[in-house]
């Protein structure tokens, strides 16, 4: 029985990711079995999920400690999940990085092959959904399924245009992966156990939490995309202050020589016809973005009655 | 015919299969797929079926309770709260002989709120005179769905039946399922035909008022009921099982009990990371075995005790517990060992609550513990985190 942990985030289809690679294994014939453990279910949090393949039936439900393969579908995960803990002595880990495998920060020792695969993804699918395109790097890197089962799977699961492009995302990772010859693996030494995992503050009696959990989850670290504000043309609604999920957005008022030179800039667009005078008063008033917890959702830019928030992607 | 489906769309085609003319649902997590898979199959012309939206799982249960009683053969799931929610309507529905069949998705319940799997839930409806069945795998509960239906629907039990599952980590897991054959299904589960309905040309009153001369009687009968699916459960299996060569066995199954010296007993999904475990201590040269409990009510008593006749130490898992006292399960086996001489030494675990894991190496400790004859600490919660805790052995 081989055994794959995948860690990704919440809506970055780590779970389709285990699903997928499930119904491949069972297209090739295997027994397999694919399942999430979810921690908080909000876009963006860490996720599990587990997929076994094995030539007998599968008895086994308890969660994988001791992987064959790890998957990380985002390599910030790396900093806080000890994504590699138990990972067998010739297993291998598949990072989601355009980092080497030396520069993703994980033990010497370890086989880690890394993919650029949000670059595949957003270049084949226009999107960052990479569950599909690390699923083809699993096939080129360890060979334990085949690529046209994954192709199948995605396809079956994605009909039309959207299953297609995956496909190609998929076929394009396979093909790097299965160029690149395994490493011979050093033999690992004993790894440093990290104590991400562990939990040992205290509880109280009853579930009784204390606020401002929100300020300790950097939930900037999330962030494949940033909202880039039009200062210009934006009117001061609000819209995007008031629905943005973790108050990333900051409202700040100028003051001195920098809201004189706001103001200033502000006339010049007036006198061009570009805004009007209503907006001219407001030209102090700046939205400002709060990097370490904007994650990048975009509800600011969804919300923006001008449209005048743009999604960028983030340069890491 | 197999193919790799998720749990609850397992599920959902074994309740189609069985072709109910009502189905009514509220979501609630880890039992949403179930009745979006549902609704999605009547709203697809695939099932004919009234689908009957409601806005609580008390009033999804009156439903299924009205509807049935009009002679329509009736489906519902739901979950933790949801199962809680329906608490004085699921005693209405065994009272009244109502076949109605339920999915329960099992999930702990709350203080502190938790998402996650145990089976606190349907434990806590022990007595509402409902059979419940506790399925290990996919391919399981969607049999036992089937099968449920005629036990319940039986002119020896009339009584409701709720088919138990773990919910994620049967819910949510995809893994091959064999599906279930229609024409097979047709012929293994006929149309519902009641002797008693609701029915304006010959009109009678269910439900109706027992003074204290009655209500005993009636109490009785329900009781009854619930002893003859002892015998009726492993029929119905055995019958499934020529159909479709899927035989369950009956309320209990053994593991490599035959010449088993230490049993462990378990309901529901963790009996197979259990039977692995069985087969690794085996290899090691201990003569371990296992029960898998199917029926938790009715209680297998006779079973367990033939089953555990001769042993020297039994263990016993329980995924609940009844505040103040010990795991349900493990009161219940010990029960049923009173009146042997030579019962074997019980041993009560608690564990798997919420959707704390249980892996193998934890199995393994509980035998050490029963083959040691081990001092059971921290009243059984045998995976408890002391370190969280500001703890003091009382």
């Amino acid at each position: 029985m081989k055994e794959v942990r995948i860690h990704g985030r919440g809506g970055q289809g780590s779970v389709t990711a285990a699903e997928l690679l499930a119904v491949a294994a069972f297209e090739d014939g295997k027994y397999s079995q694919a399942f999430p453990f979810f921690g908080v279910e909000r876009r963006g949090a860490p996720v599990t999920a587990f997929t076994r393949l094995s030539d007998k039936k599968i008895r086994l439900r308890s969660q994988i400690y001791e992987p064959d393969y790890v998957i990380v579908q985002d390599a910030t995960l790396i900093s806080a999940v000890d994504v590699a803990a138990g990972l067998k002595p010739e297993g291998m880990v598949i990072v989601n990085s355009e980092k080497s495998a030396e520069e993703t920060g994980l033990d010497a020792g370890i086989e880690v092959r890394t993919i650029d695969a949000t670059g595949i993804a957003l270049e084949i699918i226009g999107r960052p959904i990479v569950n599909t395109t690390l699923l083809g790097a699993f096939a080129g890197a360890t060979g334990e399924i085949s690529i046209e089962s994954i192709k199948r799977s995605v396809l079956a699961r994605f009909p039309g245009k959207v299953g297609e492009l995956n496909v190609r995302a998929a076929e394009k990772a396979y093909q790097i992966m299965a160029a690149t010859e395994r490493t011979p693996h050093a033999k690992p030494g004993a790894r440093e156990k990290r104590e991400t995992h562990e939990i040992h503050e205290k509880i109280g009696t009853a579930a009784i939490g204390k606020p401002g959990t929100s300020e300790v989850t950097k939930t900037g670290d999330w962030r494949v995309f940033y909202p880039e504000f039009d200062m210009e043309q934006c009117t001061r609604c609000g819209k995007c202050l008031e629905n943005c999920p973790d108050a990333a957005i900051i409202k700040r008022t100028l003051s001195g020589k920098e809201a004189d030179a706001a103001r200033k800039k502000a006339e010049e667009l007036e006198k061009a016809g570009k805004i009007n005078k209503a907006a001219v008063k407001k030209a102090p008033i700046r939205y400002e973005l709060d990097p370490t917890y904007c994650k990048g959702c975009g509800i600011c830019a969804n919300e923006c009655p001008i449209k005048g928030i743009k999604m960028k992607l983030e340069e890491k | 015919m197999r193919a790799i489906i998720e749990g609850s769309r397992a599920i959902a085609l074994a309740v189609k299969a069985a072709r109910p003319n009502v189905v009514a649902a509220y979501p609630i997590t880890p039992q949403t797929h179930i009745v979006e898979d549902i609704s999605q199959l009547i709203a697809d012309g695939d099932l004919d079926a009234q689908y009957v939206k409601v806005e609580s799982e008390h009033s999804a249960m009156s439903v299924c309770l009205g509807a049935s009683a009009t002679g329509a053969r009736t489906y519902t799931a739901t979950t933790s709260q949801g199962l809680a929610l329906m608490h004085e309507v699921l005693f209405n529905a065994a009272g009244m002989r109502l076949p109605i069949v339920m999915t329960v998705a099992n999930r702990a319940l709350s203080a502190p709120l938790s998402i996650w799997n145990d089976h606190q839930d349907s434990i806590s409806e022990r007595d509402s005179g409902w059979i419940q069945i506790y399925a290990e795998d996919n391919t399981e509960a969607s049999d036992l769905t089937i099968q449920a239906y005629r036990i319940a629907e039986d002119s020896r039990i009339q009584v409701p039946v709720m088919v138990c599952m773990d919910g994620y980590t049967l819910t949510h897991t995809y893994e091959p399922v064999e599906l279930l054959e229609q024409d097979l299904v047709d012929d293994f589960l006929p149309p519902y035909r009641p002797a008693d309905f609701l029915n304006v040309n010959d009109p009678k009153s269910f439900g109706m008022f027992a003074d204290p001369n009655y209500y005993t009687e009636f109490r009785y009968q329900n009781h009854r009921a619930l002893e003859a699916a002892k015998a009726v459960i492993p029929q119905i299996s055995s019958e499934f099982g020529e159909v479709f060569d899927r035989d369950y066995g009956g309320l209990i199954e053994e593991y490599r009990c035959d010449d088993a010296e230490y049993v462990l007993i378990a309901m529901g999904s963790v009996v197979g990371t259990l039977k692995d475990t069985v087969d690794d201590l085996r290899d090691d040269g201990v003569r371990a075995g296992a029960i898998k409990l199917r029926s938790y009510r009715p209680f297998p008593v006779d079973e367990i005790r033939s089953a555990l006749a001769g042993l020297e130490a039994v263990g016993i898992l329980d995924k609940n517990i009844s505040l103040g006292f010990e795991g349900a399960l493990f009161t219940d086996v010990k029960a049923s060992l009173y009146h042997d001489d030579n019962a074997p030494k019980a041993f009560g675990f608690i564990a798997g609550l919420g959707g704390r894991d249980i892996p193998k190496r934890m199995f393994v400790k509980m035998f050490d513990c029963i083959r040691e004859d081990k001092k059971i600490s921290n009243s059984g919660f045998f995976d408890l985190n002391t370190q969280i805790l500001d703890f003091q052995e009382v």
